[in-house]
């Protein structure tokens, strides 16, 4: 670990870990290197099962490593995992830890205390970090008496409370609704603006990471396939990809040609149920391949009802390192 | 240790045993369980020995069961806390939060036994109180209790002695609770009802056969009724003295065991990934 370069405040080398299972060994990361710089907010991208959440539970040292080397501030997760809790926080959307039977003013005293913060000033920062998160009016319901999003915020309050250097965030704004999503977002971009604090996102929400992050990673089966800045990302793809509406919708496998087309990087497709079509993206390296994919997909009995060229996204970046979108692995993990 | 967080815990324990009520309620229900174990044994007692061919009922002993029915409560209601703050606060996720938070996994653990030690105290005397004036009254006989401020005092100093003890045993059983998905809320039902049987809650350990006798003869559980009978009914002060230092002793090895136990079940549970599993 480097301890000189003060502006590294995550450092990740050959991460390995693996689990057991009744089927064997089970790779959850594979390798992974990382650096994140101080004040960053850097997003970890991938499908369900990628290994962001095995990698967030390591570094908040909740998990022990295979193998490798993982670091928050200088400091080594498997040797100084307490001096690692001194300057982090985490926080997961799909956990909302808290006392069902206690307040959420009372839930956040609580978690204050555990970092030894004197009553009078945990208040004030309870109060402060609710009025921005709108929670202030909701403080003193029970818990259990709040909605999804009001818990959720409770949660976000909670993750800051410390005054951390380092924040983990996992899916912070899975299940919400727009509005509240957008006033999460807004809250972790002032807490790394004003307070420099570096904020680790692992989401597999495009829009959030477009819309927040300086960097980030994407990641497959457990290995970054590409980090950098999102604008860089999108341009690495050159061209803007295809989409295609089309009819009657392809059938599982049914699209397996395109990938193998002269100049297609890989292939995503949704079906709109109400409308009893599928979209198809296609990332593309050419204006010529475009026409190859709309002869193919035609030859394979659909008509392409509509067909316009989009500016690249991050999931058509994700779908030309990879030759499939984030559903689409999704499936293939379930199976 | 950090003092703050064990007494925020304290009182998120209070909370939690409480709080889904109004005290005075709580409160009520929560000593009908050490009451109804302490009239159930004491009539048990009553009714086999005034039945034998000749009698054998003698008071004292009836006080000797009384005295060990509810201690034997007192410890089973507080002992088990650490393993249920770890089974449900995985549920609830508060537990992995508290595990990230810096020193504080046992301090927190501490702090809610501390918390449940305090209400079970309350409630274990008002059953002893209530059952003494029970039972006198019902059987017409006259329990040979010592009740002056000395020996009550000698009583509570007692229990304060065998928090070690407890304390000791729950970190050994939230130890298994901190990496195990399976039975880690049934577990400390099984220890309490061997606790029953090995810590002469009920009658002498040496009725048991050798070397189950020996091994709950110098447990610190056995220790502490003992000093506590010493202090209510028979009023020896070297002995008390003696099993009290008994206890101590033993409650510190087990209190010592139960930590180093629940540090290996700790490294090994972020070894498996276990800290912030859900139980199954």
């Amino acid at each position: 670990m480097n301890r000189v370069d003060t502006d590294i405040t995550v450092q990740v080398d050959g991460l390995r870990r693996e689990f057991d299972s009744k089927e064997g060994k089970v790779t959850a990361l594979d390798g992974v290197d990382l650096q994140v710089r101080k004040g960053e907010i850097f997003g970890v991208l991938g499908p369900n099962g990628a290994g962001k959440t095995t990698m967030i539970r390591i570094l908040s040292t909740l998990l022990l490593p295979t193998a490798g080397k993982a670091g928050v501030m200088g400091f080594d997760v498997e040797k100084e995992p307490e001096k690692i809790r001194a300057v982090i926080n985490m926080a997961s959307g799909a956990e909302r830890a808290g006392y069902d039977f206690i307040s959420a003013r009372g839930n956040l005293w609580f978690f204050s205390q555990l970092y030894g913060i004197p009553t009078k000033e945990a208040h004030k920062r309870i109060n402060e970090l609710s009025e921005m998160l709108g929670l202030q009016s909701y403080l003193d319901r029970k818990f259990y008496a709040l909605s999804t999003g009001y818990k959720q915020r409770v949660t976000l309050v909670r993750a800051f409370i410390n005054d951390p250097k380092v924040v983990f965030l996992d899916e912070p704004t899975i299940g919400l609704d727009v509005m509240t999503a957008l006033s999460i977002r807004e809250y972790i971009l002032k807490q790394a603006k004003e307070h420099g604090r570096t904020i680790l996102i692992a989401t597999h929400n495009m829009a959030e990471v477009d819309a927040i992050c300086n960097r980030v990673a994407i990641i497959d089966k457990g290995k970054i396939l590409a980090c950098d800045t999102p604008a860089a990302l999108k341009r690495s793809l050159g061209a803007p990809s295809l989409v295609l509406e089309v009819s009657p919708p392809p059938t599982p496998g049914s699209l397996e040609p395109l990938g193998k087309l002269e100049g297609v990087k890989g292939y995503t497709a949704s079906t709109d149920e109400e409308r009893g079509l599928s979209r198809i993206q296609v990332v593309v390296d050419g204006d010529g391949s475009a026409q190859s994919v709309v002869d193919s997909i035609r030859k394979l009995g659909m008509t392409v009802v509509s067909n316009w060229r989009q500016q690249a996204t991050l999931e058509e970046v994700f779908v030309a390192l990879v030759g499939r979108g984030f559903r689409e692995r999704e499936r293939e993990a379930a199976q | 240790m950090s003092l703050r967080a064990m007494v925020a815990s304290i009182r998120v324990g209070w909370y939690r045993e409480f709080n889904w009520t109004n005290p005075l309620t709580g409160f009520s229900l929560r000593t009908v369980g050490p009451l109804a174990s302490v009239i159930a044994a004491s009539t048990v007692y009553y009714v086999g020995s005034t039945n034998n061919i000749p009698p054998s009922f003698d008071p004292s002993r009836l006080a000797y069961i009384l005295i060990g029915a509810a201690l034997y409560a007192h410890v089973a209601a507080y002992s088990w806390v650490p393993t249920l703050a770890i089974a449900e606060g995985k549920w609830t996720y508060v537990f992995p939060q508290v595990y990230i938070s810096p020193h504080s996994s046992l301090p927190y653990l501490t702090g809610r036994t501390l918390a449940s030690f305090v209400t079970s105290t309350l409630t274990v005397i008002v059953s002893l109180v209530l059952s003494f004036y029970v039972l006198s009254s019902v059987f017409h006989t006259n329990i040979p209790f010592i009740v002056t401020p000395l020996s009550v005092g000698l009583l509570f100093f007692a229990m304060l002695v065998n928090i070690f003890a407890a304390l000791g045993l729950g970190l050994l059983l939230s130890a298994y609770a901190l990496f195990a998905t399976k039975f880690e809320w049934a577990l400390p039902t099984y220890v309490a009802g061997l606790l029953m049987v090995f810590s002469e809650a009920l009658f002498p350990v040496s009725f048991l056969p050798h070397p189950v006798s020996d091994v709950a003869n110098v447990l610190p559980f056995t220790e502490f009724m003992r000093a506590s009978r010493q202090a209510m009914i028979y009023g020896d002060m070297h002995s008390y003295f003696s099993y009290i230092g008994l206890a101590v002793l033993g409650g510190i090895i087990v209190l010592a065991l139960g930590f180093v136990a629940f540090r290996y079940a700790e490294n090994r549970a972020r070894r498996l990934g276990v800290i912030d599993k859900k139980t199954a």
